[in-house]
């Protein structure tokens, strides 16, 4: 069956099908961008009013953005070329500009991949007074050491803290009104299961019992089984472990993902949280007249203990100087800025205005003589001061939710596109060679949707790049 | 649009100078970024790219009236989204936490 106003235009509307389709299709597209340029508004503004949050600034890198821009905005010009070729019968012509749309889609999304890595393997420690630090080079292992005792959720119990058992995995034993019982056995999700029948079938028979003597009409009911089981270990033990992955983490035990919870307290191999390479320091929501006292400037410098795990490889400076060197190199980068910017106040009569100071890199710093230095300290913060650590995700800050729900949205877009118009481009030659007419209709409506998406582009470079 | 080859060479030379011209504005985005924290004037810049995206590559300065009434209701409701998180300021369960 023939489908009508594929080529010729409807009297009603003047437009032929699929092309208000597209328009209204893309109607919806600026309402779904609209709403999340709205929450980016939304966020950006509530961020301003908050006391001691700031919005992440010129975090990305402007010539990854910049040379992305300049690929989406040729490939748009591409694609009416291309869509220009179909209209003068130059199939072949045609395929070459179609070809380059889509390479430039793959070096677009290749980019935002190494721009997406970039920020996985980039981190953050928020510190006690709400300084920040940030860099490359984690190392959040924890040691707990001493550990006897051990609760389990006998449902979500998955035997995860045994992988992270230092040596032989100790054997356990019930503790039962608060005392060790039975035969000590070697702990298992199997072992578990089976503790777990055997107590509520002693549970089940007193429940039969009780209904059999009239005290109660319930019979027995799953949620009535054992939910927790205490265990004592034979000898203590230790564990080592990334702190991430951890529920929760105290300084007397830790809990795990399946809500095992171990009690034992954190080894002195292992204090606090180390980032082997900081790069910028951000006191902007530190008190501006103690900022010599922040807590970033007594930590930094210290190098992780001997018996830390070596992330060596993910240092972006390798250097033969020791961390506080360093550490003094990026204090002095840090001060001599302040002083400036004080004494220049001082001299135009102007309030000092550390804005930009305080969020500062000291990876690299140009001082009054022009002159650059550098500087990326390791930086040891005991866990007691570690308010909050993370890479660059959204659980950093809702900068970071919004960059990767529109970026992601939009890469997933790109990809489409792409898709649309290979499809077009390397597949469609017997759609062309049947009716060019309409084949040029099928182009334009994929080129109106690229070139959305370049539109779309256009707003998220200066803002999540630029400002 | 255009449908003789002579109008559509035509065509050709305009997509290419727009082209040239949203280049330039991206490196004048760049450059008034690096020269005044100004949010509003990066944001006329882009809004003048994308007018010329939309105008030219999209056709939208010649299109069917149809096209322009479907737009004209995604716009009116899509400037009303930007401002519908100004009524989390008078949010009343935030307000009355917050006296």
């Amino acid at each position: 069956m023939q489908i009508p106003f594929e080529v010729k235009p409807r009297p009603d509307t003047g437009l032929w099908n699929a092309k208000l389709g597209i328009w209204l299709f893309l109607a919806s597209e600026v309402m779904l961008f609209g709403g999340l340029f709205s929450g980016y508004v939304f966020l950006r503004l509530g961020a301003e009013a908050e006391q001691h949050y700031f919005w992440p600034q010129h975090t990305l890198s402007v010539p990854f953005g910049f040379v992305n821009t300049i690929i989406l905005i040729l490939s748009s010009v591409f694609v009416v070329v291309a869509w220009l070729q179909v209209k003068l019968g130059n199939f072949k012509k045609f395929q070459a500009w179609m070809g380059l749309v889509v390479l430039c889609a793959v070096v677009f999304l290749v980019n935002k991949g190494f721009e997406y890595n970039d920020k996985f393997h980039h981190y953050g420690i928020k510190l006690s007074d709400n300084s920040i630090v940030e860099g490359h080079g984690i190392d959040d292992t924890i040691v707990y050491e001493g550990i006897t005792e051990v609760t389990i959720d006998v449902q979500r119990f998955n035997g995860d803290f045994l992988n992270a058992v230092t040596g032989d995995n100790p054997a356990f034993r019930e503790v039962v009104g608060g005392k060790p019982s039975g035969d000590s056995f070697p702990l298992s999700v199997e072992k578990i299961r089976s503790i777990e029948s055997r107590i509520n079938e002693v549970a089940m028979k007193a429940r039969r019992l009780s209904i059999e003597e009239g005290k109660t009409d319930v019979g027995w009911l799953p949620a009535m089984g054992v939910k927790r089981l205490s265990l004592v270990a034979s000898n203590p033990f230790s564990i080592s472990i990334s702190r991430g992955s951890l529920r929760k983490s105290f300084p007397d035990g830790a809990k795990f993902r399946d809500q095992s919870m171990l009690k034992g307290s954190i080894s002195d191999k292992t204090p606090g949280l180390v980032l082997h390479a900081v790069d910028r320091i951000d006191l902007r929501a530190c008190d501006a007249e103690k900022l010599e006292e922040s807590l970033v400037w007594k930590y930094l410098g210290d190098e992780p203990p001997p018996s830390g795990h070596d992330h060596s490889e993910d240092k972006h400076s390798a250097s033969n100087i020791s961390g506080a060197e360093h550490a003094r190199r990026a204090e002095k980068i840090f001060f001599s800025a302040l002083k400036k910017v004080k004494e220049e106040a001082e001299q135009d009569g102007k309030e000092p205005d550390f804005s930009e100071l305080r969020n500062c890199l000291v990876k690299k710093w140009k001082d009054s003589e022009g002159v650059i230095h550098g500087s990326e300290p390791p930086i040891l913060v005991p866990w007691e001061d570690v308010r909050l650590y993370s890479n660059f995700t959204p659980k950093w800050n809702t900068y970071y939710a919004i960059y990767f729900t529109l970026t992601g949205l939009h890469g997933l877009h790109v990809f489409l596109g792409a898709t649309v118009l290979f499809y077009f481009g390397f597949c469609s030659r017997k759609f062309y060679e049947k009716n060019p007419e309409h084949f040029a209709n099928r182009v334009e409506v994929g080129g109106l949707f690229w070139h959305f998406v370049d539109l779309v582009w256009i707003f998220l470079f200066p803002i999540l790049y630029l400002m | 649009m255009a449908d003789t080859p002579e109008e559509i060479q035509e065509h050709l030379k305009l997509y290419w100078k727009v082209g040239i011209a949203l280049l330039f504005c991206t490196v004048l985005t760049v450059v008034v970024a690096w020269l005044t924290p100004s949010i509003i004037l990066g944001l006329l810049i882009a809004t003048f790219k994308a007018g010329l995206v939309a105008m030219i590559f999209m056709h939208l300065n010649n299109e069917k009236p149809m096209i322009y009434k479907v737009l004209g209701y995604t716009v009116f409701f899509a400037i009303g989204l930007m401002f519908l998180t100004l009524l989390s300021m008078y949010d009343p369960v935030v307000s009355r936490v917050a006296n």
